[in-house]
């Protein structure tokens, strides 16, 4: 009958679909790489271009690019730990390294960077970001941070010079932003029930001098005063509690955001071009400065960004070789400073912070931080920290909310952080930890 | 249908084996879980302890799970209804034959043809304290101020739920119309002559026909809507402040957030018990016809 | 005459459409729009430069088009394996009084239950075992798993309330069980069974938790997972991915405008006679 001639086309189509996805025969090697970043034009120009370098300096090697979408990522690597099935080189963003590293999904690469010898070159929070227990399981590749963005037509047209500085001058700008701007909010910022949330609100704790392990501290509570302000005020929209940072620059385009916090990977090439086509020309329409501190002199501390590069656990001997050949490639200082010259990221290795400065010198704020970035992990008790970050931005959002005041929201977190170690002991640890991460990068 | 002996069974066999097999073998490895300290780093290096009772028993003393559990009944109860209802109501409007009807049909069933990323994004648009909804109803003066749809933690639940019954609506309508449709015309036709008229008669005489299918469209979309995940975590995240998960987004953040597996799944299996009892109390009124 | 009183029902039927249909316009008035204008305030519900559309559409179609094949051939996959099992699982169900029918029920619902973020891990492991890991058959099977249970459940209760009198009088007639399922069965259950394909062929579509979890190789990634290239991990390419919704959803309209052909068509096969 009709049906099983059906059934029996659609059998036969799908064997030879499965079966044409067999290799037939490789002369070159083929590694596997996988990652979140996509290789389409125009933002996944710099990442298909460094693949493209390498392959054709090394014609008997062809590297082999998985995607992955973002949020899946971490849940692809957990799977594949527990078969042994990595790709050859493996990729993972850097707060995710410390736990994988102590998962045992990564490979203990120390003596291959001692080798390599180009260890030092790395700014010392890279270096922490990629170390477990005085071993080095990945090497970071590219970092990136947040800054206050603000459109300068608009300070100029309520005859601001400069941007703020301090927390005071912040809230001083706002006001003046609301009264003369009515349909425009003054500032937008991420609170959202994501990384993202946390990601945003940490330049704001850490510059106070605040702790994740500490957040019933006034040094702390001073943070969630000045967000949770912003929002009583009107200044940001409460809508913040739903905003990922995606969102934030297409309300600051369409200038309905004066200020938002945001990071430098909205400067990459395509996205100046992107800001050009809706009349907003970096450093003439709009520009960045540092996040603003509590007071005068103070450093802004802000986290670290940025993805890592490593070898698995469990590879392939005979593609391993390659692979880290591969990898350091990728770490190499020129490679890193053209790359982050397209993406609008920053380097990770103090010589190649010139070379980029020098092709973009509009990010200079960015590089600036970056000297000062603490990995999140560190700051937050290690592998314990999505833990810490989920009760960090639940009493975020409580206090924007409404439902707590930032007091009793970041009391109620601080408990219920405090729980999350098993002796006082182990908490004591984690904070001595926590702050002297934040203290070293302070110098 | 008696004489035709065991080989009826064949009939039911390769569903059955099929469904046990790649079903029950996930559904066992979460009650393992849901009994031991399980978070990813235990998993792969195979030190997962055995932990008895203490998941569910952290479960259950978590004021975001009680949260959650009110939400899951506020949001399956007050989907259904609506969902079942205005389904209904199209599913009879459609039932005549009008120009345009079949087009209409389709355009019905968009909700389900597109990705929930996108619909649920713009939904978030709509409700946003700046967003569609709160302009409308402040131009048309029916409301004071605006009113925060998704950034108030007691509101956001409802919104939420708002959104989900457009989404569940094509479901019920498809399968209340499949239903309609089976309802033989003589039927109809014999009430008419019977001088039976109006949508009043039409309904005594099509629901009891309808019964059984209503009660599965009912059954099933309660589990659907139970399951639902996309939507709620791409408009709330399950916030502010974890106000609005469900059990399936709070499962989630466990499992895939914290990397606390055990947690996850002790969270899945009292939500697998809890729909166990609501479905056999069903099961019950459906076995007293 | 007749025909204008009909047009009356067409002009009800607008006011619950429009309802449905209104965030569905906003999507395809954001696919001719760029991502900022999607996300105006207030929102934009005609789009200032139109032309946009061309820019949209082509870019979505050319990173979309070559992984159209892969949801086909995972949705015709699913599509067969369900009316493979589910009809005849759901016609024993319905008619043939088998005496572990509340324990398939039972096993049936239970399946159904379960939240398919608490099944990846073990999947994941259990298909690699059986190398089926990065294969259609893999992806097939294990969506096919949980949709064949609730093909099942609904099904069942359409064909409960099939008339017992055809199938006895067949049974007179000597037909043998395969006979009255196919000849008898199937044919009259058509309106259910083109529900069934429907659902089917949703499932098979839109799943994209079974093929993200068994694909290692990106490029046998269903469209369901392809749309999230537009998806990044620093924000949405929103144009793209509204143009992309709509190129992702037209087969799906295609399917229902045949589908409700068929659902009709069970009407005038004489339906169920009581």
């Amino acid at each position: 009958m009709k049906l099983t001639k059906l059934i029996g086309l659609l059998l036969s189509i799908s064997l030879l679909v499965v079966s044409s996805t067999v290799v037939w025969g490789q002369q070159k090697t083929q590694i596997t790489v996988q990652t979140y970043w996509s290789l389409e034009p125009p933002g996944g120009v710099a990442w298909s271009d460094i693949i493209k370098k390498y392959e054709s300096s090394h014609p008997d090697v062809e590297i082999k690019h998985y995607y992955v979408p973002f949020g899946d990522l971490v849940k692809k690597l957990i799977t594949q730990a527990l078969t042994g099935d990595f790709p050859d080189v493996v990729f993972a963003d850097n707060p995710d390294v410390q736990y994988l590293a102590r998962a045992g999904a990564f490979k203990d690469i120390t003596k291959l960077v001692q080798e390599w010898g180009v260890w030092k070159d790395y700014i010392p929070g890279s270096q922490l970001a990629v170390t477990y227990r005085g071993k080095i399981y990945a090497l970071h590749q590219s970092t990136n941070n947040l800054a206050l963005w603000y459109n300068k037509d608009y300070f100029k047209q309520i005859g601001i010079a400069s941007p703020p500085e301090t927390w005071d001058e912040l809230i001083n700008v706002c006001q003046k932003l609301k009264a003369s701007l009515p349909k425009v909010y003054p500032i937008g910022f991420s609170a959202r029930n994501t990384e993202e949330g946390t990601w945003q609100f940490e330049p704001f704790l850490w510059s106070s001098n605040g702790s994740l392990l500490a957040l019933d501290k006034p040094e702390a509570v001073r943070a969630l005063d000045l967000w949770t302000t912003l929002v009583k005020e009107g200044y940001a929209p409460r809508d913040v509690l739903n905003w990922g940072q995606g969102d934030l620059t297409q309300y600051f385009k369409n200038k309905q955001l004066a200020m938002m916090v945001q990071g430098d990977w909205e400067l990459s090439q395509s996205g100046l071009e992107d800001f050009k086509k809706n009349g907003m020309v970096f450093g003439n329409n709009f520009d960045v400065a540092k996040i603003p501190v509590p007071k005068k002199g103070m450093k802004p501390v802000v986290p670290m960004g940025g993805e890592c590069f490593t070898l698995p656990a469990k590879g392939n001997p005979q593609k391993e070789k390659i692979a880290w050949d591969f990898v350091k490639f990728l770490n190499d200082s020129k490679n890193m400073a053209d790359f982050c010259a397209n993406t609008g990221r920053v380097p990770t290795r103090i010589s190649a912070i010139e070379p980029l400065l020098k092709d973009r010198p509009d990010l200079k704020v960015f590089t600036e931080q970056a000297k000062s970035a603490v990995p999140r992990p560190a700051a937050g008790a290690g592998e314990k920290y999505t833990d810490v970050s989920t009760i960090t931005r639940e009493a975020i959002q409580k206090a924007l909310s409404g439902t707590l005041s930032p007091e009793q929201a970041f009391k109620e977190a601080s408990e219920k952080i405090r729980k999350l170690f098993s002796t006082d002991e182990e908490y004591n640890k984690a904070l001595v930890e926590a702050r002297s991460a934040l203290s070293k990068v302070r110098k | 249908m008696d004489r035709f002996g065991p080989k009826r069974y064949g009939f039911i066999l390769p569903a059955i084996i099929f469904t046990v097999l790649f079903a029950i073998y996930p559904l066992i490895y979460n009650v393992v879980f849901s009994f031991q300290d399980v978070t990813a780093i235990s998993l792969i290096q195979k030190t997962s302890q055995f932990i008895g009772f203490k998941n569910y028993i952290d479960t259950l003393n978590d004021p975001i799970f009680r949260r959650t559990v009110l939400n899951t009944l506020i949001f399956t109860v007050l989907s259904i209804l609506f969902q079942f209802i205005i389904g209904f109501l199209i599913a009879l409007l459609f039932n005549k034959e009008f120009p345009l009807r079949d087009f209409m049909i389709s355009l019905i069933m968009l909700p389900w043809f597109i990705p929930i990323l996108v619909s649920g994004t713009v939904f978030k648009l709509f409700f946003m304290d700046m967003g569609l909804i709160n302009r409308f109803l402040l131009s048309l003066k029916l409301i004071p101020k605006i009113v925060p749809w998704i950034t108030d933690a007691n509101m956001a639940i409802y919104s939420l739920t708002i959104a989900n019954i457009w989404l569940g609506i094509p479901f019920n309508f498809i399968l209340l119309y499949t239903g309609l449709k089976g309802v033989p015309v003589e039927l109809y036709e014999s009430a008419e002559i019977d001088g039976a008229i109006g949508l009043k008669k039409t309904l005594y005489i099509t629901v009891p026909i309808l019964k059984p299918i209503i009660i599965t469209t009912l059954l099933l979309g309660a589990i659907f809507t139970i399951k639902v995940f996309d939507l709620v975590w791409i408009i709330t995240g399950g916030g502010p402040g974890n106000s609005s998960h469900l059990f399936s987004t709070y499962s989630y953040q466990l499992a895939f957030g914290n990397y606390n597996f055990g947690l996850g799944a002790a969270v899945s299996v009292i939500m697998i018990l809890i729909i166990i009892v609501v479905v056999s109390i069903l099961n019950l009124i459906k076995v007293e016809d | 005459m007749r025909q204008k009183s009909m047009w009356k029902w067409t002009l009800v039927a607008l006011i619950p459409v429009s309802f449905i249909v209104f965030p569905i316009y906003y999507v395809l008035v954001g696919s001719m729009m760029t991502t900022s204008q999607i996300f105006h305030q207030p929102p934009y519900l005609i789009p200032p430069n139109p032309q946009e559309i061309v820019g949209n559409y082509s870019r979505s179609f050319r990173i979309l088009g070559p992984y159209f094949l892969n949801s086909i051939i995972v949705t015709l996959g699913v599509m067969v394996v369900i009316l493979l099992l589910s009809p005849a699982a759901a016609f024993a169900l319905a008619k043939m009084r088998l005496k572990l029918e509340n324990i398939f029920n039972f096993i049936f619902m239970l399946i159904q239950m379960l939240p398919i973020t608490a099944t990846i891990i073990p999947l994941y492991l259990f298909f690699r075992e059986f190398r089926l890991v990065n294969t259609f058959v893999g992806v097939i099977l294990g969506i096919s798993s949980f949709a064949v249970s609730f093909i099942v459940i609904m099904l069942t209760s359409y064909m409960r309330s099939f008339p017992v009198a055809m199938i006895e009088s067949a049974e007179i007639d000597g037909a043998s069980l395969l006979g009255i399922y196919w000849k008898i069965v199937l044919p009259l259950s058509m309106p259910a069974l083109a529900t069934a394909s429907l659902f089917a062929f949703l499932q098979g579509w839109s799943n994209f938790v079974f093929p993200l979890t068994l694909l290692q190789d990106d490029k046998l990634y269903p469209l369901s997972i392809r749309l999230f290239t537009f998806v990044s991990e620093f924000g949405v390419q929103w144009n793209y991915l509204m143009a992309g919704s709509f190129i992702y959803s037209i087969p799906s309209i295609i399917v229902i405008l045949i589908g409700s052909k068929f659902l009709i068509s069970g009407l005038t096969a004489g339906a169920f006679k009581e």
